[in-house]
This record gives structure tokens, C-alpha cells and sequence, in this order.
């Protein structure tokens, strides 16, 4: 989970201007079409599958830092909070991600971020625009489970079984499952999922 | 054995703004292609090791009922389990690809079909550094129809613009709980800042030999197509609809028994 060496790299990612260039270009093409009904026609420098791309993989490491050693996890509240906003302009704009997916992502970061109000008001977002042709049922239960699991992760967790103990996810649940849930749950809790499996 | 059966051939020269190659079986199908091509259907679904094992604390005779009821019965999923089967093995043998997660292993039954892009392949060049990533779309048709490719192509483009970091990430997850050394080489890529070009669309063709037309590949050419190096490989082939049914009607008894 290092590079150069010892560095993690979110600490590279958390002092490189050009990676905060892109999330501020990301999250002001957001907000312009949210208020133009439109993106402006500038040369905008990023490029969605990029971004999307290096904002996935520091979702990743934000989990990583989670699973391995929690304490460090508050260092890397501002690259958190970028990476965060950066999937809340991406779901804005139907770029990078399909829109629950970034949703989620968004919800998941702010987690990490330690912004659970704004993470808990993304995942309901999500379920209360139910699902879409593009999306999966999965989606829409893991932003139930989030929801549910600012109050408890315990609680979560039973749903989620209780959930596959019915069926109607557990196809789902291959496809996609660990991706959300090591998003959704990324503190410590893969073994909880692990139980969903062997159920 | 495989690759003696298929000839696989880059054209060189190609009108399209695309790569194209082409495979044609380069001799007669014996029974030893069936069997490996049997075979292969059998580890898409699991790997050999877990089959042992399975054998071990089960016996062979459930190993091959497990095997059997995992397998595709629709002729619609056989025949796209069948293209994502030899486009995995052409991308390994003719093109130097590692493709270390088969999203055919996470299916939880042989119809049900999975989203999202079809193989994501690494190829890997000196030191195992990542000199490509491909994302490949399949399409197999017995019958004529020369608007599959274009329509892979809008699926492909769809999904890279929309799923690309989705799926590497599900990649990324696959390679950590097999413990992949491969791991660190994917998140590196994902990591990249400085942003190097290393990703390939493709798109993996298996048709009817005799309903193919060069009028598949004129469609994909007049599709938007994306700035990212789009390769197709069309493999053509006699029989099919034969072929694809054979290979995956009694699969589990051959290829098990001779194997072990």
C-alpha cells in the first residue's frame, strides 16, 4: 500500500496541486450545470475516467489505512473530504461512475472524512431515488445498510444477512458486494461480509 | 492445442482507424480441441485447485454434478460463456495477456450474466512492469448480423466512461483476496498521476464462418469512436452452433476423468 518507499500514498496524493486542480475543475462544472442547467463549454483538463479512476484508488487506500491502523485515518481527512467531493461532482454530473455508484463512493469517502452527517444524507439519496436501469438492488441496499450503520454497524451487518438470507440480493452480492461493502464498511468490518458468503 | 488450431494473424493492412487480426482455425477440430476447450469452460467456472480439493473432502462424483449444474444451459448464455472463454485464451496465448480475475467464477449460476465490461486483461512487460490495460467487450453470432460489433463498441465506450474505476477496483478486491502479487501492479496503475496512456479497448468477435461480413467491422468505424486505441479480433469459425452446444454437453464427465 506504499509507494516511493515508505510514503503512503495519500500523503502524496494529499500535496499534489495538480490532483486538487482536478477536483476543483470537477466540483465547478458541477456546480455550473446545477445552476446553468448545463456544462459551460470550457476546456475543462481533466478527464472523467481519470479522475474517477485515481479518486477509486484512493478510496482504496482511505480503507486500507482503515482496516490497518484507524488512528492515522483523521491525517488524511482533507484528501478524504477532496476525494469525497470530487464523487459528489461526478454523481452530479453522470460522469466517471454511474450515479449511486458515485453516491456512494461520495457517502463513503465523507465516512472516512469524518462527515457522517453529509455521508448518512448522500446514502439516503440513493434510496430515495430507487432503482434504475442502470443500477442494481445492491446499490440501493448498501445505501440502506449505510444509513443503518451510522447508528450501528452491528445493526447493519445483521440486515445485510438477513437480507441475503432471503435471496433476493444474493446475486447481487457476488457482483458487486465486497466493492460496496468494504466501501460502506470500510472500518474493520470485511469479516462481517465474509459471514454474508458463507451463508 | 489450441494454438495449433487457431491461426491468429494482425492485418497489416487495415482500413479501419482501429487494429483488427483475425482467427481461423488453421485445421480440422479433433477431439482433443473439445476436450481442452471443455476443459477451459470447466476452470472458467472454478480453478483446478479448488476442484481438487472440492474432490477431496467430497468425492469426484459431486465435484462433477457441481460441475455440471454451474455450467451454462441456455443456448444464449452458452454461446456468450463460449466467446468470453475463447477470447480469454486468445488474449493469454496470441497477445501475452495476463487475465487473473474471470468474471465467469462470480456468477452464482451458469445463465445468470454478470454487468459490466466482459475481461479486463494486464499485460505485462519487462520487470512485470504494466504496459497495457485492456478492457474487452465479446460477441459471438452463429446467425448474420453486422451491427453486433458496433453495438459491443457503444457498450464498451459506455462502460469505460461510466464503470472503468468500478471495475478496477472490483479487480483490485479479486487480486487482494487471492493474495495476486498483481495487486500492487493494479493500484499503481490506478494511482498514476502522471496519467500514461496504457489503456486498450477491445473488442473480441466470434462468429459463423460462414455469416461473416466485412461490413461488422465498416459499422464499428463509423461509431464516435472514444481517443483510447481500439483493437478487434475477429475469429471465425465453422460450426458454431455445433461447436458450442459440444462443448458444453456433458462437460463434466470427459474432461474430469481424463484429467484425473
Amino acid at each position: 500500500m506504499t509507494t516511493n518507499g515508505n510514503q503512503n500514498p495519500l500523503e502524496a496524493l494529499q500535496t499534489d496541486a495538480s490532483f486538487a486542480r482536478d477536483v476543483a475543475q470537477v466540483r465547478a462544472k458541477a456546480i455550473l450545470t446545477e445552476l446553468t442547467g448545463g456544462a459551460p463549454p470550457y476546456r475543462w483538463s481533466y478527464t472523467p475516467t481519470r479522475l474517477s479512476r485515481h479518486s477509486s484508488a484512493a478510496l482504496w487506500d482511505l480503507g486500507s489505512v482503515s482496516l490497518s491502523n484507524l488512528d492515522r485515518i483523521s491525517e488524511f481527512e482533507p484528501v478524504a473530504r477532496q476525494i469525497a467531493q470530487a464523487w459528489e461532482a461526478f454523481a452530479k454530473l453522470g460522469e466517471g461512475a454511474t450515479r449511486h455508484t458515485a453516491l456512494l463512493n461520495a457517502a463513503a469517502a465523507y465516512e472516512y472524512a469524518g462527515y457522517q452527517a453529509n455521508a448518512a444524507c448522500l446514502s439516503k439519496l440513493v434510496i430515495g431515488e430507487g432503482p434504475s436501469e442502470t443500477e442494481t438492488d445492491f446499490q440501493q441496499l448498501c445505501s440502506a445498510l449505510y444509513a443503518a450503520s451510522v447508528h450501528s454497524r452491528d445493526l447493519a451487518c445483521g440486515f445485510l444477512v438477513a437480507r441475503a438470507a432471503h435471496g433476493k440480493v444474493i446475486g447481487r452480492l457476488h457482483v458487486v458486494g465486497s466493492i460496496a461493502c468494504s466501501r460502506c464498511f470500510g472500518v474493520g468490518t470485511r469479516r462481517s461480509i465474509f459471514f454474508v458468503w458463507l451463508h | 492445442m489450441l494454438e495449433s488450431w487457431l491461426s491468429f494473424a494482425p492485418r497489416s493492412d487495415c482500413p479501419y482507424s482501429f487494429q483488427v487480426a483475425d482467427a481461423e482455425p488453421s485445421r480440422d477440430l479433433v477431439d482433443e480441441d473439445i476436450h481442452e476447450l471443455k476443459s477451459l469452460a470447466i476452470q472458467a467456472r472454478f480453478s483446478l485447485d479448488f476442484l481438487e480439493l472440492a474432490a477431496e473432502k467430497l468425492g469426484w462424483d459431486a465435484v462433477k454434478q457441481l460441475v455440471q449444474t454451474s455450467q451454462p444451459k441456455l443456448p444464449r448464455t452458452r454461446r456468450g460463456a463460449f466467446g468470453e472463454i475463447l477470447a480469454i485464451e486468445g488474449l493469454i496465448r496470441f497477445q501475452g495477456y495476463a487475465v487473473p480475475v474471470k468474471k465467469f467464477r462470480f456468477a452464482v449460476t451458469g445463465d445468470q450474466t454478470l454487468p459490466g465490461m466482459d475481461v479486463v486483461g494486464l499485460q505485462l512487460g519487462e520487470d512485470d512492469k504494466l504496459e497495457n490495460v485492456c478492457f474487452i467487450e465479446c460477441k459471438l453470432r452463429t446467425g448474420h448480423d453486422t451491427a453486433a460489433a458496433s453495438q459491443a463498441y457503444v457498450q464498451l465506450r459506455n462502460d469505460y466512461e461510466s464503470r472503468a474505476a468500478d471495475i478496477l477496483f472490483y479487480v483490485a478486491a479479486r487480486l487482494e483476496e487471492q493474495g495476486n502479487p498483481l495487486l500492487n501492479t493494479v493500484l499503481e496503475y490506478m494511482r498514476d498521476r502522471a496519467n500514461t496512456d496504457l489503456d486498450i479497448l477491445a473488442i473480441w468477435l466470434t462468429w459463423e464462418q460462414t455469416n461473416w461480413s466485412e461490413t461488422t467491422l465498416a459499422n464499428v468505424n463509423d461509431e464516435d469512436l472514444l481517443p483510447v486505441p481500439l483493437q478487434v479480433t475477429a475469429i471465425r469459425l465453422p460450426e458454431l452452433e455445433r461447436l458450442t452446444d459440444s462443448v458444453f454437453t456433458d462437460i463434466a464427465i470427459a474432461p474430469l476423468i481424463d484429467d484425473n
